[in-house]
């Protein structure tokens, strides 16, 4: 469903999110072809963030999006609105993105 | 939500056999009784999504059901250790990296034969249990046809 959806989303480079997400897949496994689509989505998440009780204690699925990039202020006082408005993502374009290959389709096709 | 829990369905089952080719290339030919009741009720509901807007009343049922089959995977003892834990496919180590199958993995590395057959136990009820409740899922989702 997600590989679905990304390709109708327009990353903010301009690609769609599909090609961003390949490109982005070869070039952090070294590889020189992309990933097969069955391979894009990493299914074995573990643990380390705030989905692990929906998963693991209530059985619920949980789907977890997100962009990369340089940070370098993650759980210091400087992670913050101001940062993400001025320096993480101003136009909050990325976000955009994020939440329309998450709900768009389930919203769209699914109800 | 549908399509993510089959894939999801699908890819858990090949990680027990460790299958070389991807989840959704073994899904058309598989022999697991599991995975051919997923890809028949997933089938069907693609079909009449695309065909046309089954009601909201069956939808709603189907969520409800698919919502079972994701309860189903816990265990509420919880795995040997961590019983917060209850979810037989997925956990993670105390590192937080990925762990699956917790209860059997950690058995195996154990060595604990006794312990890792009754994982294995909890692990094949579940797996029956969701593949008749997928079964049911596909005959309710037939016979209400508009």
């Amino acid at each position: 469903m997600l590989v679905e959806a990304s390709k109708d989303v327009r990353a903010p480079s301009g690609k769609s999110l599909y090609e961003a997400w390949r490109a982005t897949a070869m070039r952090d496994s070294k590889a020189s072809t992309p990933p097969l689509d069955s391979a894009l989505v990493e299914t074995r998440i573990g643990s380390g963030s705030d989905h692990t009780v929906f998963l693991n204690h209530l059985g619920r699925p949980v789907i977890n999006l997100g962009f990369d990039g340089d940070y370098g202020v993650y759980h210091s006082m400087y992670d913050d609105h101001y940062w993400m408005s001025h320096i993480g993502d101003p136009a909050f374009e990325y976000h955009v993105a994020s939440l329309a290959s998450g709900t768009c389709r389930a919203a769209s096709r699914e109800f | 939500m549908l399509l993510r829990w089959n894939n999801s369905c699908a890819s858990s089952h090949n990680k027990q056999s460790r299958a070389t080719a991807s989840p959704s290339e073994t899904a058309s030919r598989s022999n697991r009784p599991i995975e051919k009741a997923g890809n028949l009720l997933h089938e069907a509901v693609t079909h009449d999504l695309l065909s046309g807007s089954p009601s909201p009343e069956k939808i709603q049922h189907l969520n409800e059901q698919m919502l079972q089959v994701e309860s189903n995977w816990l265990d509420p003892a919880g795995i040997p250790g961590r019983s917060w834990f209850q979810h037989l496919l997925y956990s993670s180590r105390y590192t937080y990296a990925h762990l699956e199958f917790p209860g059997l993995t950690e058995a195996v590395e154990k060595r604990d034969w006794k312990l890792a057959a009754q994982q294995a136990a909890l692990l094949e009820k579940a797996v029956e249990k969701n593949t008749k409740l997928l079964r049911s899922a596909y005959s309710s989702w037939e016979k209400n046809k508009p």
